[in-house]
């Protein structure tokens, strides 16, 4: 009763005009960077990170969220009709979807892409509300122990979720982690790895990181290896809708969907991908002619585009109740409340309910827009796709110099983001994943805190991460996660 | 070893000597009595010793990787060696650029440039493009958020 109180409130806040502005214009950028290949979320957030200056903590996380969720809708629209994945997590809706546009159904794939999106969003955000307040009950009783705990936990099961190699998604995040040592430490103000440069007192800001990898780096990278495009686009072609037979094959993939998606988003796993591979593979087995797939069963983009929606929703549970990223998304949002001064945890609920509850009411709100947005204006998305390359990169480059430059007016970052863009290409080119470099920049230097807090309080005795019951458990899975797929990959 | 195989080393060795680099910059870091038992260094030299070991085992599979395991090169692109030559021209530009002449200017030459890299052979229109896109993104910038990105020579206007 206590939530729906707080929800109602929040709505009562999320409803007024000016808030209003905020969701339409972010689930607009959102669906608009969704659609175009190789921009995603995390960039466009840390792009707009320079906000936070400006405007009210609650505005421009109702913008940010907006955003998260409107790329996991325009996504989809790239798959179907270009075969080419707007986002990670729509690699999978390619495979049926692309092929149903090829038969002329594309029209039938973005509604059941658009609507199972919405309706396995809702749920996980009616879920969200439920289990957030529960979460925050139990993270009151972790002490710094048990968040470290957590953090390593994080850190082992994103590295080996994000990318195919679990050594080179360790190699990645401790990169990360490297890179967030960097600046002055905060418990006895020493400065540390800062080579003398004042610049880097403050430590890498993680506008340069994300911006560096994933718009420079992946500049880099089609440059030299994209050879230019030469996908067309297909016509959206007819009138845009499902028949009654699609409906009847698509819900209950929409409910699956949203069941696989939202567990996996709310562990501190991450990732919307692995979901959507999982739910196409449930879709497959469960499918009444599974002969269709591969040939465009609608089943095939029903599930998977209500598992990424769904899974979205799902990564804000650790993220608000613990203030444990999982995903790069997530983890510059962590970011943007650590620039308003605000910490995400079990804290926040009870300091900052306004602005938490405003924000699952603002979910709710933007993903009907979204809805609105993606049916019936499908075709301005699809006018998006046509931009031609030379003109798309030139502008994502000036845009990376904005995120990079805009706030300092500092040469050194500029020239640091194009050495990070540099790394970003190695890394692409040798399929070192890029999010768990940002979750441990983020993540690392909290790691550290509550590491040296714990044991300030065991004065120095390390054994406190074991013999408290939570923490060793904690650390004990983090340990089988590292060791259980070694195992099996040596069979 | 094969070119990929080559390349895999070469980043674990990198990354091997980051961790390197990490746990002696680490013992540079002054420490006080006050925090001797766990103070600024301990973390550092945890995640020099896990970037270190991290990178040993990629350069073990590197070294011992087998062609079957090493997945396909992506396909070369003929004009790659163009295509980054004017990526650096871009970049260097706008990083030389953008205190002196500011923001817009800067950004209509990297947008140039590297529109050119990506294959179009009409430099005027692509600067006319960046010039309108950059000149729209400071003034949005500077009347809406109250943000300037450098005006350089226009700070003058």
């Amino acid at each position: 009763m206590e939530t729906l109180a707080a929800l109602g409130a929040g709505f009562a806040l999320a409803l007024d005009p000016v808030n209003l502005l905020w969701a339409l214009g972010g689930v607009t950028i959102g669906t608009a960077i969704g659609v175009l290949p190789g921009l995603g979320p995390a960039l466009t957030i840390a792009l707009l990170l320079p906000i936070t200056y400006k405007v009210g903590a609650t505005a421009a996380f109702i913008l940010f969220a907006g955003i998260y969720y409107g790329a996991m809708f325009g996504g989809s629209t790239t798959s179907i009709l270009l075969n080419t994945p707007g986002e990670s997590a729509t690699i999978v809706t390619a495979l049926e979807g692309h092929r149903m546009a090829r038969q002329g159904r594309a029209a039938a794939a973005l509604a059941t892409a658009a609507v199972g999106s919405f309706v396995a969003g809702t749920i996980g955000i009616v879920l969200l509300t439920f289990l957030a307040p529960v979460v925050v009950e139990l993270a009151l009783a972790f002490g710094p122990a048990e968040y470290f705990a957590l953090m390593v936990l994080a850190f082992v099961t994103v590295s080996a979720v994000l990318g195919r190699s679990l050594a080179k998604g360790l190699a990645s995040l401790f990169f990360g982690i490297g890179l967030g040592l960097i600046g002055v430490d905060l418990q006895t103000g020493q400065p540390r790895f800062t080579f003398g440069l004042p610049e880097l007192l403050d430590g890498i800001n993680v506008v340069v990181v994300a911006v560096g990898l994933f718009a420079v780096g992946e500049t880099l990278y089609l440059a030299l290896h994209g050879a230019g495009r030469t996908a067309t686009v297909l016509p959206v072609g007819g009138r845009l809708g499902m028949t009654g037979e699609d409906w009847r094959r698509s819900w209950k993939p929409w409910l699956r969907g949203a069941a696989i998606g939202f567990p996996f988003g709310a562990l501190p796993a991450g990732g919307a991908e692995i979901p959507t591979f999982l739910s196409y593979a449930v879709e497959k087995r469960l499918c009444r002619k599974p002969e269709e797939f591969g040939h465009g069963a609608i089943e095939g983009v029903a599930g998977p585009e209500a598992a990424n929606n769904a899974s979205t929703a799902g990564v804000l549970v650790p993220m608000l109740t613990l203030g444990l990223p999982t995903s790069a998304t997530a983890a510059i949002m962590l970011s943007a409340f650590q620039s308003y001064g605000l910490n995400p945890g079990p804290l926040l609920f009870q300091n900052q309910p306004e602005l938490v509850w405003t924000l699952i009411a603002s979910l709710y709100i933007g993903n009907v827009m979204l809805l609105v947005l993606n049916l019936p204006l499908i075709g301005i998305w699809v006018r998006i796709l046509q931009i031609p390359p030379p003109w798309l990169y030139g502008g994502i480059l000036v845009f990376a110099t904005i995120g990079a430059y805009g706030i300092s007016h500092s040469v050194v970052d500029l020239v640091l983001l194009y050495a990070i863009g540099a790394v970003g290409y190695a890394m692409r080119r040798f399929d070192y994943p890029s999010a768990p470099v940002i979750i441990g920049l983020i993540l690392g230097p909290l790691a550290e805190q509550e590491m040296r807090r714990a044991l300030t309080i065991s004065q120095g005795d390390p054994t406190v991460f074991v013999t408290q019951p939570l923490a060793a458990a904690l650390l004990a899975l983090a340990a089988l996660a590292l060791i259980v797929p070694a195992l099996f990959r040596r069979r | 070893m094969r070119p990929a195989a080559v390349g895999e080393f070469t980043i674990a060795l990198g990354l091997i000597l980051t961790a390197g680099a990490i746990a002696l910059e680490t013992t540079t870091i002054p420490v006080a009595a006050v925090y001797a038992k766990i103070g600024p260094r301990a973390f550092p030299y945890a995640a020099a010793l896990g970037l270190g070991l991290i990178g040993l085992v990629l350069a073990l599979k590197a070294w011992r990787a087998a062609p079957a395991v090493v997945e396909p090169e992506p396909a070369p692109n003929p004009l790659a060696g163009r295509a980054l030559g004017w990526l650096g021209v871009g970049l260097a530009a706008n990083a030389v650029l953008i205190l002196p002449l500011g923001f817009v200017l800067a950004s209509t030459a990297l947008f140039a440039a590297v529109a050119r890299a990506f294959g179009s052979v009409r430099p005027l229109r692509d600067a006319a493009v960046g010039f309108a896109l950059a000149l729209a993104l400071h003034q949005g910038f500077l009347r809406l958020l109250g943000l300037d990105l450098g005006s350089g020579v226009f700070a003058r206007l």
